[in-house]
């Protein structure tokens, strides 16, 4: 079912979901390109759940959240797991598709088939936390609840949306669209079974599926949690640090997935996995508990502003947890500025790498549009043209990089120049691309741009089955048709589902090339393309302007994309 | 005997709901499985599930036989059941609820220990006393 709210009219709808659109689109992604394409003109906030999302398949909980991003004003999208998207299945709506905006703040009720728009003057102004606390408390434990907090409330154009207490669709700005509606929170219970057309198949396999899945293909994840990657990406050169300006931290040992482990509390992990990749850790320092850090917070809190205590990185990412900001782009925002502090341009002695008391407060001034966080609230291109200092500015479309630095990277280069929702790790995971070689081959640019296309097309079929990317060693294409065909009781081959993959990822460009996109926006940031990196084994690596032109057309052509533009007929 | 769930190494995955919804009622459908995991707050997590304990309240709430007092646990019949709903507020754990229009509850069938892929749910000798 799709689930129809305008909040204008104070209306809700409730819609079969087309018959076609299963097997069609799959899910997740896949609905919620469609739905966007559809309704570009309404500018709806879109929650798709992934179409394996209630089957027992292992790690298949996932959540899309889609609109029109604040932060880029292209496509955007963002993802989070745990226990909403599988709720919202239960509760019997695939898609739940928002419009309009509402005059004062209320919150969405979903018990099953009760729908209705409710009043939200208690919970606003509150943080994330004590938002699902409130509602938890209100309505029962087993609801659950994704909701934004103040710094959404506030607009800050990369306001995040949270869920279960640790869960955030962070990126490109979902949080502030949901802000920009007066919509507080979403709040889903649901008690219908899902069904599948082999569920005794299914249920026969849970013990190979879990097995599979806690299998070695999953170890780093499971004991380290994301953290494990840092001393690996620091050997190689990959870590991020002091605003983009180094490609390894000299403290790195620090900030580890090991080191992390000397804070780490209990396990924690999304609907139906088993792998359980959320680490909680506290701190006593800041008597701070909460879920995280994983390496994207670490590298943009920690390393990237020149920060090697693990205590101030915890306190960090529970502000922004709490709050309700992205930490990739919060941490790029405040590296930018310590940057600038340290060069004179911005004339503030406390504005330097390493100062975690300023990190902590310019995380609230942010959040609460106050002093320089109100410059810094409107996302990093207005803030860096404030200062005229974009050559130092890492973005693009306006969205900051993940951590892995680019320079080194070359086909991980190329995928965050040309993704549809700005600079991207999660989209194609390119970067693995890269270090599958451990030799000279790794800066070699040739017949790389044709498998950033189908890491992008492998990695699409995730966000729209619904499945974990960080169970990817153990789905292969095949055998995610394998399951896919047992749950919609139909032959499906991988090729098949590469092929709507790339199909899916078509619609979300041509939204792009509707909002106005042109070739021009496929632009990699001057520091990438520019500046030497000064610490082996990346020494002196940059993008050059050529390779990546070249690499450029062709990816395009790899895509059958003339000038960059697809065709779509829905 | 009961099933306990050791809640310290638990990590909210909910295989137990699903497979126990599914061995009970051939759906997939956590709503109706006899275990339930919450969470409270960042980090507290808790369990729902029939204690079978050996002077039960809800065998003394229920008027209509439903419930017996068995040598290791309480049995539920729910052919007898009709659903009044007074073993759901005698219990003092929560763990007895309406499950497709009839009270259900944990019979120790053991699905949700082979099933658990962290392998912290396991059988507990000490039954409370109520």
């Amino acid at each position: 079912m799709i689930l129809r709210v305008d909040l204008s009219k104070h209306t809700v709808k409730k819609e079969p979901l087309p018959r076609e659109y299963r097997e069609k689109y799959l899910g997740g992604n896949g609905y919620g390109a469609v739905e966007l394409y559809k309704h570009l003109k309404e500018n709806p906030l879109i929650f798709a759940a992934g179409g394996m999302n209630g089957t027992i398949i292992p790690t298949a909980n996932i959540t899309g959240v889609f609109g029109i991003s604040p932060q880029t004003g292209f496509f955007g999208e963002s993802y989070f797991k745990g226990h909403f998207g599988t709720e919202m299945v239960f509760a019997g709506y695939e898609i739940i598709s928002v419009v309009g905006e509402s005059k004062k703040p209320v919150f969405l009720h979903i018990d099953g088939d009760d729908v209705s728009i409710e009043d939200a003057k208690e919970v606003w102004g509150k943080d994330a936390w004590k938002t699902e606390d409130h509602f938890k408390y209100r309505f029962g434990e087993r609801v659950e609840v994704a909701s934004i907090g103040v710094a959404g409330e506030n607009q800050v154009r990369f306001a995040c949306i949270t869920h279960g207490y640790g869960r955030q669709a962070g990126r490109t700005g979902m949080g502030c669209l949901m802000g920009q509606k007066g919509l507080k929170a979403i709040v889903v219970r649901g008690d219908k079974p899902v069904k599948t057309k082999n569920d005794e198949k299914l249920f026969n396999r849970i013990l190979e599926l879990d097995h599979l899945a806690m299998g070695e293909g999953t170890e780093k994840y499971r004991v380290y949690g994301t953290p494990g990657g840092i001393k690996h990406l620091n050997d190689v050169g990959a870590l991020p640090t002091r605003n983009w300006q180094q490609g390894s931290f000299e403290k790195a040992k620090d900030i580890t997935g090991e080191e992390m482990k000397h804070y780490w509390k209990h396990d924690i992990s999304c609907f139906s996995c088993p792998i359980a990749c959320g680490k909680l850790t506290s701190s006593r320092k800041y008597k701070a508990r909460e879920e995280g850090p994983e390496y994207e917070t670490i590298f943009a809190l920690g390393s990237n502003c020149g920060i090697h205590d693990f205590n101030i990185i915890i306190e960090a990412n529970e502000l922004c947890d709490t709050l309700g900001i992205d930490t990739i782009s919060a941490g790029n925002l405040i590296s930018l500025a310590f940057e600038l502090g340290e060069r004179g341009i911005i004339k503030d002695k406390e504005l330097k790498f390493g100062n975690g008391k300023k990190l902590l407060e310019l995380i609230k001034a942010i959040a609460h549009k106050k002093g320089m966080g109100a410059d810094m609230a409107e996302g990093i291109i207005p803030f860096a043209e404030r200062y005229d200092a974009m050559k130092y500015a890492v973005q693009v479309k306006g969205l900051e990089p993940g951590g892995f630095h680019p320079n080194g990277l070359p086909a991980y280069a190329l995928s965050i120049a040309i993704d549809v929702r700005g600079a991207d790790h999660q989209r194609a995971g390119a970067y693995g691309i890269d270090l599958a070689f451990s030799d000279e081959q790794r800066f070699a640019i040739a017949g790389k741009a044709k498998q950033v296309k189908e890491a992008e097309d492998y990695y699409t079929l995730f966000d729209s089955l619904g499945v974990c990317k960080f169970a990817r060693k153990i789905y292969s294409v095949d055998f995610m048709a394998e399951l896919w065909s047992l749950v919609i009781g139909k032959k499906v081959t991988g090729a098949e589902l590469k092929k709507k993959a790339a199909y899916i990822y078509d619609i979300e460009k041509a939204i792009n090339v509707r909002l106005g996109w042109t070739e021009k926006d496929d632009y990699l940031p001057e520091r990438v393309l520019t500046m030497p990196l000064p610490d082996a084994p990346v020494k002196g690596r940059y993008i050059n302007k050529k390779d990546f032109e070249l690499m450029k057309r062709e990816y395009y052509f790899a895509r059958g994309w003339a000038k960059g533009v697809p065709k779509v007929k829905l | 005997m009961h099933i306990e769930v050791d809640c310290d190494r638990c990590i909210y995955c909910k295989t137990c709901e699903m497979v126990c919804s599914y061995v009970k009622t051939k759906e997939f459908r956590p709503s109706n499985s006899f275990i339930r995991i919450f969470r409270e707050g960042v980090s507290g997590l808790g369990v729902h599930i029939c204690k079978q304990c050996q002077k039960a309240e809800c065998v003394k709430a229920c008027r209509y036989g439903a419930l017996k007092q068995g040598k290791k646990t309480v049995i539920l019949d729910r052919k007898k059941c009709v659903n009044c709903g007074r073993c759901y507020v005698a219990c003092p754990y929560h763990a007895i609820w309406e499950v497709n229009g009839k009270a259900g509850k944990c019979d120790v069938c053991l699905a949700c220990i082979k099933y658990c892929p962290r392998f912290v749910i396991k059988v507990d000798f000490n039954d409370p006393k109520s």
